[in-house]
């Protein structure tokens, strides 16, 4: 396939946002620039929804106050520019994190993301799915993820139905980095040369 | 009948002269066309000395232009005057170019000028330069707001720049107003009832809202989940709209024929129009009207009282100028701005340009005509390059004014808000000009730029621009030429009948005489009435006003189905309902190109670190030093095994191409050489589903980064792709989109995968308007979901080259783009994948194609002159547009392409023919199954036995050699333009009973079926007309015989092919068709069991007569060598033709 199979283990994850220290702040662009060590952005989005890390919606800090060393090659920096400096319009909310001080104490116990992960609701998508079959292949998984999107936008159809707000929220690399946090715990595993995830144990 | 018209105008010419001559002193309205030449060098900058001729030849002597309009005695010079301007730029600009050919003006005023010492001469004051280059009524107005804006975007190409999320235009709803009132208004003139007008109204929103792609992706309802206020507001307009038609258009009675959308075109002013609506009054003395419709006053011409914008003056004064130059004395101008959710007419007397100038436009006011002509004649000088030239500096220096004043002159009369907002030459930085963005701009863009990469773009660039000269002379040529040459040309059909109309497409038919041309299916044409004086307002000629604009979408042998903007008008009661269609290349055909070259140009130089100085080629990104041929790429990492599932299916060397596009890094190329038959877009396909398993579930991957674009040369390559992906990788289909609105002449697979199609909104669905407009609404918002949805989800993308900046592309970029046919497609249509990869071109790009297959079709051949540093990056000299990227890449690295070997096609020794001659003798059946292929095997499916006779009885190849046969030398060239009109009776004839021996050895039940999978080929059309007729005079059912050009046949396949060369003549002149050597590459390689070639041997191997075909010849000669070395071994016959016979087959059995 010419990339590894996707695999995060909870003690490389907490590791990896230990070693960032105390208060770091991370961003979504840092892995797709190539940064060492850097997290996908998918997985900062799964692990700011169940609070390992906390997302930054207000006060974002720019590139330079933080000290991206990403900054003299980043197409994004403008971004998050204060004042004058800022070029953009894109919505700054959601594209960076900081490291609590809690995550730094789950660095030394890696099982609490095991436990934390089940929570997220991509996790509980998942769990529908594989609870219904074992071994879905890649193709399939993003096909079924497709349909319930599609879906939820014919429940969103009425104005006062807000009690049918789907429980289908976010983007394919959530998807992607809850299965290869899922993997990395040990619930699921990669088969069949890499085309597709068996379930090893149930994790609802 | 347009012989005679040019003599006409040569008779008018001398005429004028005369009467100038009449009248010493006296400046005179002449409206003549004069060709002249410099009559001295250099060129003086205060006084212009021409010697004239008329169009016959006839001399007409020396004559002058001075600055300001200047003449001997006259009392007041004009201070504005911009003819003598662009004048000495055009000549300048052809003297250095050593153009020899007189330039033609059409000259509009002049006066015979009596100078002191006594000498006379005339003296030119207005005229329109080279008027057969046709300049559109939008460009003149776009002049008009920013000459720089012309320069940047019309003559350097430079897009936007569509990696960035583009926001909504907000001009969309405008455009669904405008739609509706349109179709509100033809209802009302047509039945008078206003309650049908709305109803028509509402149609029309709803089928602008739903056919637009960009509007899908684009909405964004309310918090409480309604539809924007845009949507809302153009369906609640319905009452307004209509309550103006009715107050304006008071008795609804159809007292005008309304022609929306029509071309009209003016050989002498070079213009040519395409107004949204034209009323041509049926009383006779009424004038005609011609209306304008804006959806944007963002710039334009300022009332000075009460500050409103109104755009489009200068263009409903172009249109005005144009029609009365044609014969329509009265013309009604009114520009329509969409506003406020209502239509505001503004009368052209009343718009701010007249108003400021103080035009009087109950006259023939000179001044209109100094102003459509200032901005006609300057777009000619500036878009084609005149202006400038290759010159660097002086292509920097001509940034640094906005009004452009060394061309344009000291009238600044130029619109006083230039629209920055929406110029591609502010978005990207380089114009100087643009107040409104920060930032530091890309100053000195080509005096900074890498030598190569400005020798590159210059290389390119006038081979593009020489294109689109050729394709604005179009219209000028149709006029200008009798509709039988034309038609011999191959660009017109003449003499069709209606067959059908219906709302958007028309039928023409003609039994008697088959449709043999090169107008092709996707071409734009013209459909104009051939009626006599007297049934229209005038004679129709192609583009006057009475033509329609069309699409081809299907052409028989008889007849032909086009796809109209407006309907034709019947002819009526007792006239021949006659019509020609006329191959309308296009002004915008190379646009796109220009537009790849420009990005590519401006995006490397964005890349590079550094501003404000010369950069090193070594600074820009590493793709581009390898597109320039600098950087040679990496060699293919073809070591890594591959996946079972993603090898599955593939033979050795697919998997190896497989396993080398998997490993490209960020920034490389691959080039993947197929030769005929082995199996590239199936290869395109295993790609594809590999590329996508692998981002499929990435979660580091951006939203706006997708894996995979396919980018085609062809529309029905690209729906190939589409299919063979549907067929070997269904997986990926739920992720593919396949870019465009659905189309008549897709599969219903492939349509069924474009964004409308998947976000339920297929063409059937949208033809039915909901029955309100709540519903209407809210099912506009339901299909925008879904599609954004799928659009969200999306990871490959199937599009044409020509469409890669389409709306659902914008704001991707993509991980791998892989360009199909890549051996077809110009240098700079093939940079339009790299607009598609991210920024600095950290993407990978593969390159599928095959350089020993037929070359891009390109119009103008000959290349500019060759200097040194083009060898540098891999331009030879010989080589032009028509050298693909593919083959240019390919000589120069070898090493980075992976050539398929096994082929699918070809059984054996058919292989070992083509193989030896253009492969290296590296082509091989794929397995033993395609190797042992014989006609045996295929009629064994019929259950029947090869019949006896020749054909029956041969082995896989055949060559019917007529170097001693007497009979059978071919015509000589007809038709000299093209070298297509050449034809060989008895080449024709030996097919034909060949052909027919083999029919009629079988049973009848068979011939249907066998015979569609007989293929007869020959470079000439002249020839297969002849074949035609020979063939269903031989046997009936050789009547289904598909006989074509070679350019036809590419990616087609037949168990029997016949290759008539035709050629044979005692000068031994093959000809430029056969000089293309490629062409017979294609030809032979599209046999699969039994290949039959008819030709001259002796011409064909005889000495080089030129150079250029030198290379074919040799290949000629490998190929009759090899077909000994096959006769030797008994896979192959060669047989003289002279003492052939047929027995038993005769005219008619």
């Amino acid at each position: 396939m010419g990339r590894e199979p996707l695999a995060f283990a909870p003690g490389e994850v907490l590791g990896r946002l230990a070693a960032l220290g105390r208060r770091a702040v991370v961003c979504v662009h840092q892995a797709e620039l190539g940064a060492p060590g850097a997290l996908p952005a998918g997985v900062l989005l799964v692990l700011g929804a169940i609070g390992v890390v906390e997302p930054l919606r207000q006060r974002i800090p720019a590139c330079e106050e933080h000290g991206c060393e990403l900054l003299p090659r980043c197409p994004f920096a403008a971004d998050f520019a204060h004042g004058d400096r800022s070029g953009s319009r894109r919505p700054k909310g959601g594209r960076k994190f900081r490291v609590p001080d809690a995550t730094l104490a789950y660095a030394e116990s890696p099982g609490r993301l095991r436990e934390m992960l089940p929570a997220h609701p991509v996790a509980r998508w998942l769990a529908e799915r594989f609870a219904a079959r074992s071994e879905w292949t890649r193709f399939e998984l993003a096909e079924a993820w497709l349909a319930a999107a599609l879906e939820a936008t014919g429940l969103r159809r009425s104005k006062d139905s807000a009690t049918e707000a789907p429980d289908f929220e976010g983007s394919r690399r959530e998807l992607a980095a809850c299965l290869a946090l899922l993997v990395g715990c040990g619930y699921l595993v990669w088969t069949r040369e890499d085309l597709a995830l068996r379930l090893v144990e149930p994790w609802w | 009948m347009a012989d005679d018209t040019t003599l006409a105008v040569s008779d008018r010419t001398l005429a004028a002269w005369r009467r100038l001559q009449t009248t010493p002193g006296q400046p005179q309205w002449l409206d003549v066309p004069v060709l002249v030449e410099p009559a001295e060098e250099p060129i003086d900058r205060r006084r212009i000395v021409l010697r004239a001729t008329s169009e016959s030849g006839q001399p007409l002597g020396l004559c002058a232009v001075y600055t300001n309009e200047w003449y001997p005695g006259c009392t007041a010079t004009n201070p504005f005057s911009h003819y003598f301007q662009v004048l000495w730029h055009v000549l300048e600009a052809r003297r250095l170019r050593r153009i020899a050919e007189p330039l033609r003006l059409q000259v509009l005023k002049a006066v015979w000028g009596v100078f002191p010492s006594g000498r006379q001469r005339a003296v030119l004051l207005k005229f329109i330069v080279a008027p057969e280059y046709t300049v559109t009524g939008s460009l003149v107005e776009q002049l008009y707001n920013c000459p720089l804006q012309v320069f940047f975007v019309r003559f350097f190409g430079l897009p936007r720049d569509y990696r960035e999320r583009t926001s909504r235009p907000s001009d969309v709803r405008g455009r669904a107003i405008h739609a509706g009132y349109r179709r509100a208004l033809s209802t009302f003139l047509e039945t008078g009832d206003a309650r049908r007008a709305a109803d028509a109204y509402r149609g029309g929103v709803w089928s602008e809202w739903t056919r637009s792609v960009q509007v899908l992706l684009a909405l964004e309802e309310t918090r409480d989940g309604e539809a924007p206020r845009d949507v809302r507001a153009s369906f609640a307009a319905a009452d307004t709209i209509v309550e103006g038609i009715v107050s304006s258009f008071a008795s609804g009675g159809a007292e005008a024929d309304l022609y929306f959308e029509r071309l009209f075109y003016s050989a002498t002013r070079g213009l040519s129009g395409r107004a949204d609506r034209v009323e041509v009054p049926r009383q006779p003395t009424a004038p005609l009207r011609v209306a304008e419709v804006k959806t944007r006053s963002a710039f334009g011409e300022r009332d000075p009282f009460t500050g409103s914008t109104f755009p489009g003056g200068l263009q409903a004064l172009a249109y005005r100028e144009l029609l009365q130059s044609i014969g329509f004395d009265a013309v009604d101008a009114v520009v329509e701005l969409v506003e406020n959710d209502r239509v505001t007419p503004l009368p052209l007397a009343q718009h701010p340009i007249v108003q400021r100038l103080r035009l009087d436009l109950s006259t023939r006011d000179e001044r209109v005509v100094d102003l459509v002509a200032q901005a006609r004649n300057v777009f000619y000088c500036v878009a084609s390059g005149l202006f400038t030239g290759y010159d660097r500096y002086r292509l920097d220096q001509a940034t640094r004014n906005r009004r452009l004043p060394d061309v344009v002159g000291q009238f600044d009369l130029l619109s006083e808000s230039p629209p920055c907002k929406v110029c591609a030459a502010g978005a990207r930085r380089v114009c100087p000009h643009d107040r409104d963005r920060e930032g530091r701009t890309l100053d000195g863009l080509f005096r900074y730029a890498p030598s190569a990469l400005f020798s590159y773009w210059v290389w390119f660039h006038r081979q593009l621009k020489a294109e689109e000269h050729a394709e604005r002379e179009r219209l000028f040529h149709l006029v200008h030429t009798p509709p039988a040459a034309l038609e011999r040309e191959g660009i017109a059909l003449c003499d069709l009948r209606l067959a059908r109309q219906d709302d958007r497409f028309v039928t023409l038919e003609r039994r008697e005489r088959r449709l043999d041309t090169r107008i092709r299916e996707e071409d734009t044409v013209l459909v104009t009435p051939q009626w006599p004086d007297g049934v229209l307002a005038r004679v129709p000629r192609p583009g006057e006003l009475f033509s329609v604009e069309g699409r081809v979408v299907e052409l028989g042998e008889h007849e032909l189905v086009v796809e109209l903007r407006d309907r034709v008008p019947l002819a009526p009661e007792g006239h021949d309902p006659l019509y020609r269609v006329d191959q309308l290349t296009g002004f915008d055909m190379r646009a796109w190109q220009l537009e790849g070259l420009a990005d590519f140009f401006v995006s490397s130089m964005a890349a590079a670190p550094a501003r404000g100085r010369t950069l090193d080629w070594r600074e820009l990104p590493a793709l581009a030093q390898t597109i320039l041929g600098l950087r040679p790429p990496a060699r293919p990492r073809t070591e890594r095994s591959l996946a079972g599932w993603l090898a599955e299916g593939l033979n050795a060397s697919q998997r190896q191409a497989l396993a080398a596009v998997l490993a490209l890094e960020p920034g490389e190329l691959l080039l993947v050489q197929g030769p005929p038959g082995t199996g590239k877009t199936a290869l395109i396909a295993a790609m594809v589903r590999a590329l996508v398993a692998r981002a499929l579930l990435d979660p580091g991957q951006p939203p706006e980064r997708r894996p995979v674009l396919v980018l085609t040369n062809t529309h029905r390559a690209a729906n190939e792709v589409v299919l063979k992906v549907a067929q070997l990788a269904p997986e990926v289909l739920p992720f593919l989109v396949r870019v465009g609105n659905e189309r008549e002449d897709m599969e219903a697979e492939v349509a069924s995968r474009t964004l409308p199609a998947r976000a339920g909104l297929a063409a059937q669905e949208r033809r039915a308007v909901p029955p309100d407009d709540e519903t209407a609404m809210a099912e506009l918002l339901r299909t925008s979901r879904r599609a954004s949805v799928v659009h969200e989800h999306a990871a490959v993308f199937v599009a044409t080259l020509g469409s890669a900046d389409a709306f659902e592309l914008r704001g991707l970029t993509f991980e791998t783009v892989i360009v199909d046919e890549a051996g077809q497609a110009t240098e700079p249509a093939c940079l339009q994948a790299l607009r598609r990869l991210p920024f600095g071109y950290r993407g990978r790009l593969v390159l599928v194609g095959d350089e020993n297959q037929l070359p891009p079709v390109v119009t103008a051949l000959d290349p500019p002159p060759y200097w040194d540093d083009l060898r540098r990056i891999g331009i030879r000299p010989g080589d032009s547009l028509r050298t693909s990227a593919f083959e240019r890449l390919h000589r120069l690295f070898p090493q980075a392409c992976i050539r398929l070997t096994e082929q699918y096609r070809m059984n054996a020794p058919i292989c070992a023919l083509v193989s030896h001659v253009f492969y290296d003798d590296a082509l091989r059946p794929a397995d033993d199954r395609v190797a042992d292929r014989r006609l045996a095997n295929w009629l064994d499916e019929f259950g029947l036995a090869p019949p006896p006779g020749l054909l029956g009885q041969s082995p896989p190849v055949l060559f019917l050699d007529t170097s001693d046969d007497p009979l059978a030398r071919d015509s000589g060239a007809v038709f000299a333009a093209d070298d297509e009109g050449r034809a060989n009776e008895r080449e024709a004839e030996l097919v034909a009973q060949l052909l027919a021996e083999f029919v009629r050895g079988l049973p009848g039940r068979v011939h249907a079926r066998v015979v569609e999978r007989i293929g007869v080929i020959s470079p000439y059309r002249r020839q297969n007309t002849l074949l035609r007729q020979r063939l269903a005079r031989a046997h009936p059912a050789l009547r289904d015989v598909r006989v074509d050009t070679v350019d036809r046949f590419q990616g087609g396949e037949r168990e029997i092919v016949v290759v008539s060369l035709v050629n044979s003549n005692e000068e031994r002149a093959i000809g430029t068709l056969h000089a293309e050597w490629r062409r017979l590459n294609v030809a032979l390689s599209r046999a699969r069991s039994l290949l039959v070639v008819v030709g001259d041997r002796a011409t064909f191997t005889a000495p080089e007569r030129v150079p250029e075909e030198a290379e074919a010849r040799e290949r000629f000669r490998r190929i009759f060598a090899r077909i000994d070395e096959l006769a030797a071994r008994g896979e192959a016959r060669v047989v003289s033709t002279r003492a052939l016979a047929f027995p038993g087959v005769t005219d008619g059995a």
